[in-house]
């Protein structure tokens, strides 16, 4: 047996089980939660290519299965990042099977993981796009449930991914031209332009992150915050092997001034966005796009400081977004809109729910106590030495998403009378008790909770 | 370990005692359990003070290789431990004088929620590096607001919970950005040995959590604090704030800023002392009492001598403290009360006297008299508060009879015990002319006011003295409050809010994509004309 068996095809075949067995939301949500955490530790546990034992069994899982001539490569370095993948993977499936957006969610998510992972496993990578585009199609069915027609958002969120298809398919080409006539500066700019503007497509880097707050507008929180948890994640991993691969690329002079800018301008309009948003949904899109500002500055540091403060921000972006997409599931459960000025009151009725998504929101502000302070100080510490200015507009920023925050927190509490309750059930406030703690662990505790995700870097050797 | 004993020990504590109260329903168990938890940890602190200096430090905390690690160190020495031993001093009498009020919502609930707090209190006085006291103030931040809801319920209020905390959070920002800011020299924030670049957003940060730089009053309406919750809780916010001020190098700022800073921060003051005045309590006096204290923190830094504040603001809060938390009064109370007074006077050989050399070190100048007539305002206001008719503790209950006065004692005993044993510089002469016209104005101006309110001579209300004098105060103070910054902050927010709208639309609408195509040709146009050769 080989990896890209157990944590590509498994899952794709354990999909078309559970497409079958759809209509039974809880069999499907158990199984596939169960399964992806076995896989999850599996590959926490199991090394790829080196032969063990398992009792008196020698065992040894080949990192490589050949399809049609291609090859799905995947690599004992790859580990950590498929035992997140997954483990992430488990806590959508167990969030999905809780809110039940539409029955067929679940099988869906499970092929949408398979094919974003045989996406970075293909070779060549060429075929990764069409995996992607294939994955975002499969992605349409859950965004617009049956009998609905889709919105705006969803049109330009497929209308974005789509435009980066051929567009990482002429960088190829370039790259190709780049390998034959290495000194050609032309087909050197050329091809970088094509792969920069494929990746600002794929990630929603501005200005093309419009379709985010439109997609998370007109979708529901579950399914919309699994495509915001799976895709930029495989996206940056793509971009990451793609720097760790070429040394012309990431040797660019022009690399760390564009990822600078355009993490900064993210930075600073997902702030001051999210600052003056009437929705919860769409102020926690800007959030996101903060966010991922702040992992493209990480990445324009180009040290080890950058590339293991982009590791690490994975866990509580994950963590915060399952919080936000659980919360506001909930929040239309019990009978509220997502509006700023409909969730007044819940503060004191569902002070659970109503603290873990505050604390997520707080994550992404990167204040103290959440996890990623621990991270943005020393993005920020680190940029400040290259460049105050940008730095004090990335503050900017923060502060943005602070008021926005602040507007939250006054709606939350926009309550008169004695009637502080817990309202949630027994396993809402517990799911959203143990997303706080996990939060705020992180927080509190940054070397321990971040230990394990930093061995993701080692797929990358070629980078710092 | 031994520095975060003390906080740990009367947390677990107080949650102890708040469960056996809900599992039993017995007070006096339950008060018994504070009680306990509060003297231990006291007895912890005393005990610190024979092991200066104690600290924690974990030296990688965040983990990333090759940054240059922030520190997090909690430490207890010569400027942390009078401002720890303050607040368990003014928790004890809390605790030991909650029996006497019974009657004004004291119960189990409220002082768990007190112990809490000080416990969260007690972190960020001893947190030492820049990282720990962002840590501690985020968490007394999140403690204080969930805390505050949980137990208000006017949605006024809790409005002003929320711009509270959205204010303190603002202060704890500050910090962290001169914490990344002066990373671009390549080290990391000591506030031993700040860079000039980075002092502002200290001050900043400090001034904002103290309601001070800019001045700020978010929570005015005291009165559902309560007294003895409302006191600690103040009292921990005010002290997480001093002993960083405390912790500052001597040169901070060049001479033209310390100018403009220290005209503003007496400005505060000025208007602070004078609302402290004339408020109708001193419950609703106490937060400018605080701004007060704060101001007195923050002079003495900006004037270069940062080792007086905390002798400066240890002495006023416990003096403040007994003020705050004496709901009855009796014959005992009255002597307690003339020592506090005494305390806050500075008067050579008493708790506060060396730290009149913070305040004036230059001898007789603007800034002497500056802080003069803010002292003597006060004083007077505490006077005046002190006169307020209270109501006598019940007879009835021997065991408040007993600890009430003991309680408020112990506060004046502590006061005086940190003058003496305080730390090096604590016990002195200080500048003695200040201390002396500070305690000549109060007597002759108190014993006036005293004079004619006993024969009734005191100005009516409908005098038209009053009334215009009433009308000025109004305007100055609805402009000194700064109340109006808010209102031009919703304003811009409003037109910023159009603006917003306006490009989301466009970038949302019919020719969205197309928009954001121009957008990204004029992106490339910055970067080819600013970045790239």
């Amino acid at each position: 047996m080989s990896a890209p068996w157990f944590w590509i095809i498994l899952p794709m075949v354990f999909a078309g089980i559970l497409w079958l067995l759809r209509n039974n939301s809880k069999i499907t949500g158990i199984v596939s939660m169960v399964l992806q955490a076995i896989l999850a530790g599996l590959a926490a546990l199991m090394p790829i290519g080196i032969s063990t034992r398992i009792g008196p069994i020698p065992v040894e899982i080949a990192s490589t299965l050949s399809i049609l001539g291609r090859r799905l490569v995947l690599e004992n370095a790859d580990r950590s990042y498929l035992a997140f993948l997954f483990a992430v993977g488990a806590l959508w499936a167990l969030i999905t099977m809780i809110i039940k957006p539409h029955r067929s969610v679940v099988p869906l998510q499970m092929v949408i993981i398979s094919l974003l992972v045989a996406a970075r496993a293909v070779e060549p990578f060429l075929f990764g796009a069409v995996l992607v585009e294939i994955a975002v199609l499969v992605s349409i069915p859950m965004l617009v449930p049956p009998g609905t027609r889709p919105g705006r958002g969803v049109l330009r969120y497929l209308i974005f991914q789509t435009l980066a298809l051929p567009v990482i398919l002429l960088a190829g080409w370039a790259f190709n031209i780049v390998q034959i006539y290495p000194e050609n500066q032309a087909a050197l700019a050329r091809a970088s332009i094509f792969l920069g503007l494929g990746f600002a497509f794929w990630l929603g880097v501005f200005p093309f992150y419009t379709w985010i707050p439109m997609l998370s507008e007109e979708s529901h929180p579950v399914v919309n915050g699994f495509i915001l948890s799976f895709l930029p994640f495989i996206f940056l991993m793509l971009g990451l092997d793609f720097l760790n691969g070429f040394v012309w690329l990431r040797q660019g002079t022009y690399l760390v001034s564009v990822l600078q800018v355009t993490g900064v301008l993210m930075i600073v309009t997902g702030g001051i966005w999210a600052a003056f948003q009437q929705t919860l949904v769409r102020m926690a899109a800007y959030a996101l796009i903060l966010d991922t500002g702040f992992l493209l500055l990480a990445l324009s540091l180009q040290n080890q400081v950058g590339m293991e403060t982009f590791a690490a921000n994975w866990i509580p972006r994950q963590l915060s977004l399952i919080l936000l997409a659980y919360g506001f599931s909930t929040l239309q459960q019990h009978g509220y809109s997502l509006s700023v000025a409909g969730v007044k009151g819940s503060g004191v009725k569902y002070p659970i729910l109503t603290a873990a998504i505050a604390l997520a929101f707080l994550s992404f502000t990167g204040l103290p106590l959440t996890g990623t302070f621990a991270i943005r100080e020393p993005i920020l510490g680190e940029l400040s030495r290259q460049s105050i200015v940008m730095t004090v507009w990335a503050l900017v920023g923060v502060a943005g998403l602070l008021v926005g925050l602040l507007r939250v927190l006054f709606a939350f509490f926009a309550f008169s009378g004695r009637d502080w309750r817990s309202g949630e059930n027994w396993y809402e406030g517990l799911i959203f008790i143990a997303g706080m703690v996990l939060l705020l662990g992180a927080g509190l505790f940054p070397a321990e909770f971040f230990k394990g995700i930093l061995n993701m870097l080692e797929s990358f050797p070629n980078l710092p | 370990m031994l520095v975060i004993a003390a906080p740990i020990f009367i947390l677990l504590i107080s949650i102890a005692a708040y469960l056996f109260y809900r599992a039993r329903n017995n007070l006096g168990m339950a008060w018994a359990m504070d009680v306990i938890a509060s003297i231990l940890a006291f007895g912890l602190i005393i005990f610190l003070r024979f092991r200066l200096p104690t600290e924690l430090v974990v030296k990688d905390w965040q983990g990333f290789t090759g940054h240059a690690a922030n520190i997090l160190r909690f430490q207890a020495d010569y400027t942390s431990w009078p401002f720890a031993m303050m607040l368990m001093a003014v928790t004890l009498a809390f605790i030991l004088t909650a029996p006497a009020r019974l009657g004004q919502l004291s119960n189990p609930v409220i002082w768990t929620r007190t112990l809490v707090m000080v416990s969260f209190g007690l972190f960020a006085v001893f947190a030492q590096s820049p990282l720990a006291v962002v840590l501690a103030w985020a968490g007394l931040d999140v403690v204080e607001f969930v805390l505050l809801q949980s137990s208000l319920e006017s949605e006024r209020l809790r409005s002003q919970v929320v711009l509270s905390f959205g204010i303190r959070v603002g202060g704890t920002i500050a910090l962290v950005s001169a914490m990344v800011i002066s990373q671009a020299s390549g080290l990391p924030l000591e506030f031993e040995s700040i860079q000039p670049n980075a002092s502002l957003l200290v001050l900043l940060g400090i001034g904002l959590r103290l309601g001070i730089l800019p001045l700020n009053l978010p929570f005015t309406d005291e009165m559902v604090l309560r007294r003895g919750f409302g006191t600690v809780l103040r009292i921990i916010q005010a002290s997480t704030c001093l002993v960083v001020l405390a912790r500052l190098p001597e040169q901070l700022f060049p001479p033209v800023w310390t100018s403009i800073l220290l005209s503003i921060t007496f400005l505060a003051m000025i208007y602070a002392a004078s609302m402290w005045l004339v408020s109708s309590d001193e419950l609703k006096g106490r937060p400018f009492f605080m701004i007060v204290v704060g101001g007195f923190g923050i002079t003495c830094v900006l004037l270069g001598h940062p080792a007086f504040v905390g002798i400066w603001t240890t002495a006023l809060l416990i003096s403040g403290g007994v003020l705050f938390l004496s709901s009855a009064r009796g014959i005992i109370w009255l002597v307690l009360i003339g020592m506090a007074m005494v305390g806050m006077t500075g008067l050579p050989y008493t708790p506060a006297a060396p730290a009149w050399l913070g305040l004036i070190p230059a001898g007789f100048n603007l800034t002497a008299i500056s802080s003069i007539i803010v002292l003597i305002l006060l004083v007077l206001g505490y006077f005046k508060h002190a006169l307020r008719k209270r109501d006598e503790v019940p007879a009835s209950d021997p065991v408040a009879r007993t600890l009430y006065p003991l309680g408020l004692a112990l506060l004046i005993v502590i006061q005086w015990g940190l003058g003496i044993f305080g730390g090096p510089g604590y016990w002195g002469v200080g500048v003695w002319w200040a201390s002396v016209a500070v305690s000549f104005a109060c007597l002759v101006v108190g014993g006036v006011w005293f004079f004619l309110g006993k024969n009734g001579r005191v100005l009516q209300p409908n005098s038209w003295i009053v009334m215009v004098g009433g009308r000025v105060g109004l305007i100055l103070s609805s402009i000194l409050s700064l109340g109006w910054i808010f209102v031009v902050l919703k304003w811009f927010y409003a037109l910023f809010s159009r603006f917003v709208q306006f490009l989301t639309e466009v970038l949302e609408g019919d020719g969205g994509v197309l928009w954001v195509l121009v957008l990204l040709a004029l992106l490339v146009t910055l970067i080819q004309g600013s970045v790239l050769p």
